[in-house]
């Protein structure tokens, strides 16, 4: 007897009995939609984080803060680092480029209204290059832009929210520091785990004259192989360390280290929780073997009638553990659809990003086969084993 | 063709052993019309599925078509039962979810006959019987006769060389019984060995050859008044 020919007796036997199957797969269906969401959900929040922290760029990123602000000759505000460092830190062989980046909290004047306080960062040309910036209204910095002192701003949706009243300020003017500043360009808000975040970017040649600051206060480095991230940032560390006579002030935060950190914690986290969850998919195994013990008595008779006309033991056997193997992947389908459907559907909510990878595949289909055979065994071995007199007589 | 050697048949129930069968010898030749009959709870029906391969005797000797059955694994009595046995039962044992129809494919179905050739097969049978219109019917939708009917086409569609029919009219009235018989009489016009266990006189003389068992012996022999058979 074929296998499809088995298949198809299974579907005919699990149809036949609508409510029964249904109450049968439930627990394959709650275990197996509730690990494909809490998969979904770890590996979005994974992809979160990691996205916040590497932002758009690649993660080939050092940058350099003073460790301990008393014993760092500036304060951590402050422009830390001169264009000396940066050409030092150029200087190191496995560096491709060294970039500096000014920002500093201010009062923003607009409208004659209170003051607000605000975050401005000076954007350089390699800064707008790595960071997409996503424009809802207006136009991006120009190269000229950059370096001509021009006093035009990009300002992000959140602080038109805040500073602005939520109304356009495209080609309004404000004042920082006493200088009057145009808006020319509006962006989506910006996604940064570290340091604040920023209302309004300037041109770097516009920020060093408003401000009269010719530091940078954030130091970005950027390395030619990913392999020698780690000895760029002990090199770059120990000059910069020795440059300002310093203990450890200068301090490499290494990116791609704390992404990795942050996968093996929410990976690890995932791991544990869904393997609570896969409990459930155990009890619903036992469920299935409940449910098929109870089908196996019901239909000692059939047995009976189906060895009388032929049937061995081996093809009772094989049919009813594809009857519970065939359920239990049902179940497991099912549970992958509503899982999607769930996850789908706290992302929308909750605006958390899921993931759906094909591994749940295995999670929907491979486990659930796994389950069928194992709890599957013992009724169809039941049935196998009955001898054909005994069920012909059951009533 | 059939021969059975000194069969016993015991049961142990708690500390006592009974004898369901004592010494049974008999001889069912190719073609035969053969009728088992005698009181209820005398073994007829333990004997029938000894021949039909259902269940073993505790000792003796079954030669089936010169096979030696005593000494057949389950797989090969399962072949058997399949392929030379056609099995009637007295409450017609269909698959009540099934149609008609799927019903005789069963036995098709566990000797690998293809789906299109069952499909074919099927219908034969099912014309036989007269019943080819009822094929996507299920059991419950057709009466008592047609059902037993319908396990008569179950039961010749692999064409085996013997059909066991155990009290095949004791659930159904007189006229019906009779068209039943005489599908029967058909069969073993066309060559078909045919042993049928009752216990009614008007049933048994269709055969001819019959055997009365009593106790779980044989207790007397004899080729029974034949009623005219079909031509
Ligand atoms: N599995 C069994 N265990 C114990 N006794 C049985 C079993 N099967 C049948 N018997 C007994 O064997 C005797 C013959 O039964 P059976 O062959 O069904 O008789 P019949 O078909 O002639 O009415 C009966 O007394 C019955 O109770
Ligand atoms: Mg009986």
């Amino acid at each position: 007897m074929s296998f499809i020919e088995n298949f198809k007796m299974a579907l005919f036997s699990i149809f036949s009995h609508k409510l029964r199957s249904v109450l049968t797969m439930l627990g394959i269906i709650i275990g197996v939609s509730s690990v494909v969401i809490i998969v979904a959900i770890g590996k979005g929040g994974e992809h979160l984080l990691k996205s916040q922290i590497s932002s758009s760029e690649n993660n080939l990123q050092i940058i350099y803060q003073p460790n301990n602000p008393t014993q760092s000759p500036n304060n951590i505000t402050d422009g830390n680092f001169n264009n000396s460092d940066i050409n030092l830190l150029k200087s190191i062989p496995e560096v491709e480029d060294a970039v500096g980046l000014s920002s500093r909290v201010v009062e923003l004047e607009y409208n004659k209204t209170a003051n607000e306080s605000t975050t401005v960062l000076s954007v350089n040309h390699n800064y707008i290059k790595e960071h997409n910036f996503e424009f809802v209204n207006g136009i991006n910095f120009t190269r000229k832009n950059i370096s001509s002192g021009e006093r035009i701003a990009i300002v992000n949706q959140e602080s038109v929210k805040r500073l602005f009243d939520s109304q356009n300020p495209l080609g309004e003017i404000f004042w920082l520091s006493g200088q009057p500043i145009k808006v020319i360009g509006i962006t989506k808000n910006s996604k940064e785990a570290f340091g604040l975040d920023t209302d309004i970017y300037l041109p770097e040649s516009t920020y060093k004259v408003v401000f009269n600051e010719n530091n940078y206060n954030q130091l970005t480095l950027k390395v030619k192989d990913a392999d020698s991230l780690k000895t760029a940032g002990e090199k770059a560390q120990k000059l910069l360390n020795q440059a300002h006579n310093t203990e450890d002030s200068y301090q490499v935060i290494n990116f791609k280290e704390i992404s990795k950190g942050i996968e093996n914690v929410t990976s690890t986290m995932t791991l544990i929780i869904s393997s609570i969850a896969g409990i459930s998919l155990v009890v619903g195994g036992v469920g299935v073997m409940n449910i098929m013990l109870v089908s196996v008595t019901e239909r000692t008779r059939e047995i009976g009638v189906r060895k009388a006309l032929g049937a061995t033991k081996q093809q009772i056997l094989t049919q009813f553990l594809i009857e519970s193997v065939t359920i239990s992947i049902i179940g497991g389908l099912l549970g992958v659809v509503i899982g999607i459907g769930i996850s789908t559907i706290i992302s929308l909510v909750a605006g958390w990003p899921v993931l759906i990878s094909w591994s749940i595949l295995i999670i929907g289909i491979i486990f659930p086969m796994i389950i069928g055979v194992l709890f599957g065994i013992i009724p169809a071995n039941k049935a196998a084993k009955l001898t054909p007199i005994e069920s012909l007589r059951y009533e | 063709m059939i021969s059975l050697t000194e069969i016993f048949k015991t049961y142990q129930i708690a500390e006592d052993k009974i004898n369901v069968l004592n010494n049974i010898n008999l001889t069912v030749e190719r073609g035969d019309f053969f009728a088992i009959t005698g009181p209820s709870g005398s073994g007829k029906t333990t004997l029938m599925n000894i021949i039909g391969c259902l269940d073993k005797p505790s000792s003796g000797t079954f030669m089936l078509d010169n096979i030696n059955i005593m000494n057949c694994n389950e797989q090969e009595l399962a072949r058997v039962r399949n392929l030379s046995i056609g099995f009637v039962f007295q409450n017609f044992h269909l698959l009540p979810r099934m149609s008609v129809i799927e019903n005789i494919h069963i036995p098709m179905v566990y000797a690998g006959v293809p789906k299109k050739e069952r499909d074919s097969k099927a219908k034969i049978a099912l014309e036989k019987v007269g019943l080819l219109e009822k094929a996507n019917f299920l059991p419950s939708e057709i009466s008592g006769g047609q059902k037993q009917r319908v396990a008569i086409a179950r039961a010749i569609v692999n064409e085996p060389e013997i059909i066991l029919a155990d009290e095949p009219t004791g659930a159904l009235d007189t006229e019906t019984s009779m068209t039943i018989m005489n599908h029967f009489l058909h069969l073993n016009n066309e060559g078909t060995t045919i042993i049928v266990v009752t216990h009614e006189k008007d049933i048994a003389s269709f055969a001819n050859n019959q055997i009365v068992v009593r106790d779980g012996s044989i207790v007397n022999t004899e080729a029974p008044h034949r009623k005219d058979r079909l031509s």
